[in-house]
């Protein structure tokens, strides 16, 4: 179903009349520039916070997480150029592959074929030293599976077919929680009420889900699934941080590591807590306290005002969208960002628990960053598309 | 559905999202800009160490730069508290012979809780150059032995003035409190009392400071600052180191004297006197200066600097030790007996209660009240005729007890005249001027105020007696404290303070106890200290000219005052001086002498003029005790290092 001409708004409406008059187009001559902008700015700073958090980290070798890093932003830009060659309508068909291929991907790092690293079973060993983190690539897969199975239905989700929409997805998430991964689960959850709230599911269903969620995750916490550091560093917040030393130590030294920055930030290289190593894992899921030390209030502003200009567009894109399956899958991306973005600059600044979740675009990390750079290109590829 | 259902739901998505980026912009501010502050200190304290090593202690000189403490650098033999018990078992026999001490000598030293859990257990200090050589060489028999250098402190003259320097011994929390500014080490040592204590900040100099940056598992990362130890400062009292060492000497010598001495007072007639303590003081009337200040029985400060064992301060806090930690000159209270007579008759003279030429007849006691009570001299001697001036020469307690009567009749009559309780509490108007009842400001802790009583304070004492006459200023009062007993007391430095005031015209000065503090080594001065006048005090000179001839008389060598005994044969500087002899309940008599070195300086000339204070708890008369020790202390005085040993007088009894 497309939307009808009458319905757009003039501006729409012009830029639709300049495509049809034109034919083909090549999506970068009127690409969301903003969007990608954003972006852009975000993995720079990103790569520059990396190095500054991470230099003497592999003695002798400086730049050993920045090489690493730019080599899964070659892989990255890779993925973006080829899903932006094909129309977004054509994943659909894919859906049921993808979906399937994930799973079993999912299934098998759990087995030997998999490797443990920090207490989780995620992790694909490849040449080189490169991992590949499956779960990763299950937020994208189960945004196009799930925007495709919502769209062929969308008239008619009654509790049946939402009942079976949530089963498809507790299969992956299912296997991702034996990890176990529970920070991956719950931006999972986050993406599929997302998506589902704006497929038009009735008010009190995403309720209903919305509580089993919460129970579900409560379930995890209690039924003894997470090891306990795990457990500990997610109840940290709620605790105070009195007894569990190690789990509050992350949070604590992550806090005044943002607070020490002020208004200006120390200089960059020059944050005597990054540069120092007093932030466990900062490179990776705690990149943001670097950034907030070495550039302060000035620089954090500039992230956030970054990542709201994504979500913005993501958001406007949404809303554009020639189909209502392009408009799913922005909804996806946007569920997927937001609660990241959220949860990890939350958890850096105390107020949310911590969970393994990175910081898109920012952190340290292969698979993280070709995940997330995929998700741009859906969105892109949405934007691209929306005249035809 | 509808995509205009979708797209409703997308605003509220978006509304989501905004208020979402609000609570972390929020977030950002307090963290960022609000509270940066506060978290900028926490996380300063997570990276900087800062260790410091004390400087070498300044020295403490005598008035004319001679050494009375140093610093020496020592080896000392430490062990290490990372050592097995298999290493220690090898270890110990090993070390033990290596210098010289026994296996259970070392034991204890490594078991004892004094030490620091968490620094090196010091074995021995000073050890010799041979042992530190056989034990360094040797680090394969002597694991987690180490020889280092530390600074102590050492006394070339051995136990002298301890009461006065004080001594260092590791800070404790009460001492870190009375140095808020100052950061020690835990184990840093610190000055505990006397000069010590009053000049720590100059001794104790600037000790190295180093800061490091150290990363999240405590590895050195840089040196952010290495400020090298500033020696300390030298300070330089008043002290004459060689009058002193008489001073002490002689104290110790009339007390070891008078043990041998019967006990010829009227009661427990045949038994030795204990001479339990002792307070000796040498002041230059001129200016305050504190020439010496002995204190008897004394103690070793050197076993205190590495924290003395249980047994031997036990020792020491034992009553039978008589509290040789007691600094009796300032701690010291007593009744100053007949030597109060000289502001007894300033009072009197200022009053007009007597006249320097008028005659009491002495016949050994005298009567007042209704009914009569009878109060008698010592050894009820009859002196006869007597004037102001015989009366200090012979001491008769008739002319006082007489003039106290007089005081008295216009305290009874104070409420017909305003004056008149001016008048007769004229002793205690003196008594006040001269700075007694109040702290002398040496600097000195738990300086004693000591007592000048009148009827306030005597209701204030007895408000629990049932009896009437307990609670009301009688003529037996006025009379006790025109000779210096009844509940006056005054400390020995009060006491030496108030007689430089009569004997320079009426300075009153704080004691000085240090002249300057020198630059390391005593080269340069960087600071003089001053001389503190706490005020002039009225005196007349036809007053202090009346008085004198007494003070000279009681001390003429081979005259017929109390103390011409204790001075005969002396030549040297005149001495003013008057004996005491002070009766104490349930105690053997205070033997006590204050005497004016060189009463009448020539005038305009440089002449030195000292004040010399002794008092001996329980050592008989001021005549045959206190005078003889003074005596060999003014010898010194007049140049004599060495004078021969205290020679007591058997006769005189006040």
């Amino acid at each position: 179903m497309t939307t009808s001409f009458e319905q757009l708004s003039p501006r729409s409406r012009r830029r639709r009349a300049v495509g049809k008059e034109t034919g083909f187009h090549s999506w970068t001559e009127n690409a969301d520039w903003w969007l990608l902008g954003s972006v852009l700015g975000l993995i720079a700073l990103g790569f520059v916070m990396i190095y500054s958090s991470s230099r003497s980290i592999v003695i002798g070798d400086p730049l050993y997480f920045v090489k690493r890093q730019s080599v899964a932003l070659i892989v990255s830009l890779g993925v973006f150029f080829l899903i932006m060659r094909i129309d977004y309508r054509r994943f659909s068909s894919y859906s049921l592959v993808a979906y399937l291929g994930t799973c079993i991907a999912l299934f098998l790092v759990l087995t030997p074929f998999g490797s443990d690293s920090r207490g989780a079973q995620a992790w694909f060993q490849l040449p080189f030293g490169f991992q590949l983190q499956p779960s990763e690539f299950a937020k994208v897969i189960l945004i196009i599976a799930l925007a495709g199975f919502v769209n062929q239905h969308r008239d008619e989700i009654d509790p049946w077919r939402l009942t079976l929409i949530v089963g498809v997805a507790l299969i992956p998430l299912a296997l991702v929680q034996l990890q176990p991964d529970l920070g991956t689960n719950m931006v999972l959850l986050s993406m599929v009420i997302g998506l589902l709230a704006v497929a038009g599911v009735k008010g009190r269903y995403l309720l209903i889900l919305m509580m089993l969620a919460i129970t579900g995750v409560f379930v995890v916490l209690n039924l003894g699934i997470l090891k306990q550091y795990q457990l500990d560093r997610l109840t940290v917040v709620l605790d105070g941080g009195d007894k569990k030393e190690g789990a509050s130590y992350n949070q604590d030294q992550s806090k005044k590591t943002i607070a020490t920055g002020g208004l200006t930030g120390q200089g960059l290289f020059k944050g005597p807590q990054t540069r120092l190593g007093f932030v466990p894992e900062q490179q990776t899921d705690f990149i943001f306290t670097a950034a907030g030390e070495e550039f302060g209030f000035a620089g954090t502003s500039l992230i956030l005002t970054l990542f709201a200009i994504v979500m913005w567009r993501t958001w406007r894109i949404a809303n554009l969208s020639a189909d209502f399956y392009g408009t799913l899958i922005c909804s996806g991306v946007l569920a997927v960002f937001v609660f990241m973005v959220f949860e990890n600059i939350g958890m850096t600044m105390g107020i949310m628990p911590i969970t393994g979740i990175p910081l898109p675009f920012m952190s340290y990390g292969g698979s993280s960053l070709v995940t997330c750079v995929a998700c741009i290109a859906l969105v892109a590829n949405v934007h691209a598309n929306r005249f035809s | 559905m509808n995509s205009t259902n979708s797209h409703s739901r997308l605003a509220i998505v978006g509304v989501v999202i905004i208020s979402l980026f609000s609570v972390l912009f929020i977030r950002l501010w307090f963290l960022q800009v609000v509270s940066t502050d506060t978290y900028a200190a926490e996380t300063k304290a997570n990276r900087i160490r800062v260790i410091s090593e004390p400087a070498i202690r300044g020295n403490i000189l005598d008035r004319n730069g001679k050494v009375i403490v140093k610093s020496e650098l020592v080896n000392s033999v430490q062990v290490r508290r990372g050592i097995t018990d298999q290493e220690r078992k090898a270890v110990v026999p090993r070390l033990a012979k290596a210098i010289g001490k026994s296996k259970e000598y070392v034991d204890n030293r490594l078991d004892s809780v004094k030490f620091s859990p968490y620094q090196p257990v010091p074995i021995i200090t000073n050890v010799p150059y041979d042992t530190l050589v056989y034990i360094k060489e040797r680090p394969e028999l002597f694991p987690k032995v180490d020889v280092v250098r530390r600074s102590v402190r050492v006394y070339p003259d051995g136990s002298i003035a301890p009461h006065l320097l004080g001594y260092v011994a590791a800070i404790n929390k009460e001492d870190q409190k009375l140095f808020p500014d100052d950061k020690y080490g835990p184990e840093e040592n610190i000055g505990k009392d006397g000069i010590e204590r009053m000049f720590e900040t100059e001794l104790r100099g600037k000790p190295r400071e180093r800061k490091f940056e150290v990363d999240s598992r405590g590895r050195l990362i840089r040196v952010l600052k290495d400020q090298p130890a500033v020696v300390g400062n030298d300070v330089q009292l008043t002290v004459d180191l060689d009058v002193q060492r008489v001073t002490q000497e002689s104290l110790e010598q009339g007390m070891r004297a008078a043990g041998g001495l019967k006990n010829t007072g009227e009661k427990r007639r045949y038994e030795n006197f204990k001479a339990s303590g002792g307070a000796a003081i040498v002041l230059d009337a001129r200016d305050g200066s504190v020439v010496a200040l002995a204190s008897a029985p004394t103690f070793d400060v050197s076993r205190f600097t590495d924290g003395i064992p249980i047994e031997e301060y036990a020792k020491i806090k034992d009553p039978a030790s008589n509290f040789p930690l007691l600094n009796r000159p300032i701690q010291g209270q007593y009744a100053p007996a007949s030597t109060w007579k000289l502001f007894s008759s300033i009072a009197a003279l200022e009053s007009g209660v007597v006249t320097p030429e008028e005659v009491i007849y002495d016949r050994g006691f005298v009567e007042f009240g209704n009914p009569p009570q009878r109060f008698n001299n010592a050894q009820k001697q009859a002196h006869g005729a007597v004037t102001l001036e015989s009366a200090l020469t012979v001491s008769s307690d008739v002319y006082y007890y007489t003039m106290g009567f007089r005081f008295w009749k216009y305290f009874s009559n104070r409420n017909t005249g305003s004056k008149n309780l001016a008048k007769g509490y004229a002793i205690q108007g003196v008594a006040k001027r001269f700075g007694f009842g109040q702290p002398t400001g040496i600097g000195l802790a738990n300086e004693a105020t000591g007592r000048i009583p009148d009827e306030s304070l005597k209701i204030k004492f007895n408000s629990q007696s049932p009896d009437p006459f307990a609670k009301e200023w009688l003529p037996g009062d006025s009379a006790n404290l025109a000779v210096g007993q009844g509940d006056l007391l005054v400390t020995p430095l009060q006491e030496a303070v108030a007689y430089s005031a009569f004997a320079n015209g009426g300075t009153l000065y704080s004691p000085r106890l240090a002249k300057a503090v020198l630059s390391p080594g005593g080269e340069t001065i960087l600071r003089k200290l001053p001389i503190e006048k706490r005020g002039q005090v009225k005196l007349t000179t036809a007053i202090r000219d009346a008085i004198m001839p007494g003070l000279i008389g009681a001390s003429l060598p081979n005259g017929n005052g109390t103390a011409s005994g204790a001075f005969a044969g002396y030549q040297g500087m005149e001495v003013a001086g008057k004996t005491g002899t002070a009766q104490v309940n349930d105690k053997q008599d205070t033997s006590v002498y204050a005497a004016i070195v060189n009463p009448n300086p020539a005038p305009d000339t440089d002449q030195p003029q000292y004040v010399v204070v002794v008092f001996v708890e329980q050592g008989g008369a001021g005549g045959s005790v206190a005078a003889p020790i003074a005596r060999r202390i003014i010898e010194s005085l007049n140049g004599n290092p060495n004078p021969p040993s205290v020679r007591l007088v058997y006769n005189k009894n006040d």
